[in-house]
C-alpha cells in the first residue's frame, strides 16, 4: 500500500519534470536563443500609419460630404473634428484614433464631457451592423451609447463607441477582450474612439434622428474598417 | 552496501526537488527579472505598477518559505491529482505567449509543484507564501476595475471641493472635475487611489503575518478595513492638496506631490501609519490575552 502510494507520487513527480522540460525546450529555450521573449511585449499595431492618417485627414464617408476638418485638443489629447453634411443635414464626427501600441481606451467619454461641458439625458444603448470587408466574415455588430446632450447654444443627439476591426462598443472592457483574443494570434485590435453629434431642435426627440445616426455610423465604421481597422485573419486561417 | 543505500535515499530526497528548482529558475528567471525591471524603471505600464508591492512581497514570500523549510521536510511525501492538473494549466498559460497568462502561470506552477510533493498539507503550509506571490503577480485586471472607481472619483472631487470651500477658495465641482480660479483639475482614474489601496492592503497583510495577528480573524479584518479607510482618506487629502496647489498656481509644489518625491513621501507616511496602527492593535491583543 505504502509502496504503491510512493510509486504514484514518484510518477506524478516524473510527469511534472517531463512537462517542465517540454516547456523549457519548446518555449523558453527558443526565446533564450533568439533573445525574443514574446511575453515581454504586446504585438505592434499593423495599421499604425493608417490610424495616423485618420488623425490628420479624417475619413472619406460614403453618402456624406466633408465640409471642414480640424484638430482640436480635448483633455490633453489631439482629436479630429470632421464636419459633414448630407443634403441639408449637418453632423459632426469626432475621432480619436489609437496613437501608440500600448494605448488603451480610458476616459475618452469623460474627456469629451469635460471639454464640451454639456448636460446629458435619455441615455440608452443602441446597435447597428456593418457589412464586413471580407466576405467570409459575419457582419460587424456595433453597439453605441446614444443620448441627448445640450450646451447653452445647441442640442445634439450623440452616439459614441470605440470602433475596432470586428466590432464596436462604448465600454473599454469590450475592446479589452477583443484585443486579448487578437493577441492569441500575435495580432492586435486597434481602436478609434468615435462620437457623432447630430444637431436637433432644443426639445427635439433623439429617436427621430436615429436613422440618420445609423447611416452616418455605418459609414464611419465601414470607412475605418476599410483601412485603419482592417480585420486581419489569424495566420492559420489563411 | 550501506553507503549505497544512503546515496540512493539521498538521490531520492534531493534529486527530484533539485531538478524542479533548476527547471523553475530556467523557466521563470527572465520573467521575474522582467517584473522587477518594470517595477523599478516603470517601463511596462500602469497596470504592471499596480503590483509594485511585489518588490518587497516576493522576497518576503521567499523568506517565509525559508523559515518553514524544516516543517516542509517533516511533512510526509504525498501527492494529489489536482497538482498535475495545475501544472498542466500553468504549462498551457506559459506557452500561450500572452503576458498576463505567462505571469499567472508562475503562482499556478508553484502551487502545482507544492501539491505534487507534499499534497494538500503542503499547500496549507506554504499557503501564505503562495498568497503573497499570487497577489504580486501582475495582470490587467486593474484596467477593467478602474472604470468602477468612478463613484470614488466623484466622491473625492466633492470632498476636496468642500474642504477647499472651507479655505475660502472659489471652487465648483462638476462630476470628477474641480474648477478653481479658472483652472480645471480632473480626478482621473489613476488618482482614485486604487494603487495605494492595493499596496496598503498587501503591506497590511504582510504586517499581520509578521506580528502573528493573522491568527485572529476579527483583528485581521479590523486592521485591513482600517487600512483601507486610512488609504482612501489619505488619498482624499492628497487630491485636495493637489487641487489647492494647481488652483493657486503653485506649480512647483504640484509637480513635487504629483510626480516628484513628495508622492513617495506621502506613500511612506501612509505605510508608516499602518505600522503605528498595528503596534496599537498588538498592544491591545496582549492586554486582552492577559486579562
Amino acid at each position: 500500500m505504502i509502496l504503491s502510494l510512493k510509486l504514484r507520487q514518484k510518477q506524478s513527480q516524473i510527469i511534472i519534470v517531463i512537462l517542465m522540460t517540454v516547456l523549457l525546450i519548446g518555449v523558453a529555450l527558443p526565446g533564450y536563443i533568439s533573445q525574443k521573449l514574446v511575453w515581454r511585449d504586446m504585438p505592434q499595431l499593423k495599421t499604425l500609419p493608417q490610424l495616423q492618417t485618420v488623425r490628420k485627414e479624417g475619413l472619406s464617408l460614403s453618402g456624406w460630404q466633408t465640409v471642414k476638418i480640424q484638430s482640436i485638443k480635448i483633455g490633453n489629447q489631439e482629436w479630429l473634428k470632421q464636419e459633414v453634411k448630407q443634403d441639408k443635414k449637418n453632423a459632426i464626427v469626432l475621432l480619436f484614433p489609437q496613437n501608440y501600441y500600448k494605448d488603451q481606451p480610458q476616459v475618452e467619454w469623460m474627456d469629451l464631457n469635460g471639454f464640451l461641458g454639456w448636460k446629458t439625458d435619455e441615455e440608452q444603448q443602441n446597435r447597428f451592423s456593418v457589412k464586413s470587408t471580407s466576405k467570409d466574415l459575419d457582419p460587424v455588430e456595433v453597439q453605441v451609447k446614444f443620448f441627448k446632450a445640450w450646451t447653452t447654444t445647441q442640442t445634439y443627439a450623440v452616439a459614441q463607441w470605440y470602433a475596432w476591426p470586428n466590432g464596436g462598443h462604448p465600454a473599454p472592457s469590450h475592446w479589452f477582450w477583443a484585443d486579448r483574443f487578437a493577441q492569441f494570434s500575435r495580432n492586435r485590435a486597434p481602436w478609434v474612439a468615435v462620437a457623432l453629434l447630430i444637431p436637433i431642435k432644443p426639445l427635439g426627440n433623439i429617436q427621430e434622428v436615429w436613422p440618420v445616426t445609423v447611416s452616418l455610423g455605418e459609414s464611419v465604421q465601414a470607412s475605418l474598417m476599410a483601412e485603419a481597422l482592417v480585420a486581419t485573419l489569424p495566420e492559420w486561417l489563411n | 552496501m550501506q553507503v549505497n543505500r544512503k546515496i540512493s535515499i539521498a538521490i531520492e530526497q534531493y534529486l527530484m526537488p533539485g531538478i524542479v528548482v533548476v527547471l523553475m529558475v530556467l523557466l521563470y528567471a527572465p520573467l521575474l527579472i522582467h517584473w522587477y525591471d518594470g517595477w523599478l524603471n516603470k517601463n511596462i505600464g500602469i497596470e504592471h505598477e499596480y503590483f509594485s508591492h511585489g518588490l518587497i512581497g516576493l522576497p518576503f514570500a521567499a523568506y517565509i518559505v525559508w523559515t518553514k523549510r524544516q516543517e516542509w521536510q517533516d511533512l510526509p511525501n504525498t501527492s494529489h491529482p489536482f497538482g498535475i492538473g495545475l501544472v498542466v494549466i500553468a504549462s498551457i498559460f506559459y506557452s500561450s505567449g500572452l503576458g498576463d497568462l505567462v505571469n499567472l502561470s508562475f503562482p499556478l506552477m508553484l502551487t502545482g509543484i507544492c501539491i505534487n510533493f507534499k499534497g494538500i498539507p503542503g499547500v496549507k503550509l506554504m499557503g501564505i507564501a503562495l498568497v503573497f506571490v499570487f497577489l504580486a503577480t501582475p495582470h490587467y485586471l486593474p484596467y477593467l476595475i478602474e472604470p468602477l472607481a468612478l463613484p470614488l472619483q466623484t466622491f473625492i472631487a466633492h470632498v476636496a471641493g468642500f474642504v477647499l470651500t472651507q479655505l475660502n477658495l472659489e471652487v465648483t465641482v462638476e462630476k470628477i472635475y474641480l474648477f478653481v480660479n479658472g483652472q480645471i483639475v480632473e480626478v482621473a482614474p489613476h488618482c482614485a487611489g486604487l494603487k495605494m489601496l492595493f499596496t496598503s492592503l498587501y503591506v497590511g497583510l504582510m504586517l499581520l503575518y509578521w506580528t502573528g495577528l493573522l491568527a485572529s480573524r476579527t483583528l485581521s479584518i479590523l486592521f485591513l478595513v482600517s487600512a483601507a479607510f486610512i488609504s482612501i482618506f489619505a488619498n482624499i487629502m492628497r487630491n485636495t492638496l493637489l487641487t489647492l496647489f494647481h488652483g493657486t498656481g503653485q506649480d512647483g509644489l504640484f509637480a513635487w506631490l504629483h510626480e516628484g518625491w513628495g508622492g513617495d513621501l506621502y506613500s511612506a507616511c501612509m505605510l508608516g501609519l499602518l505600522v503605528v496602527l498595528i503596534n496599537g492593535l498588538q498592544h491591545y491583543a496582549t492586554i486582552d490575552s492577559e486579562s
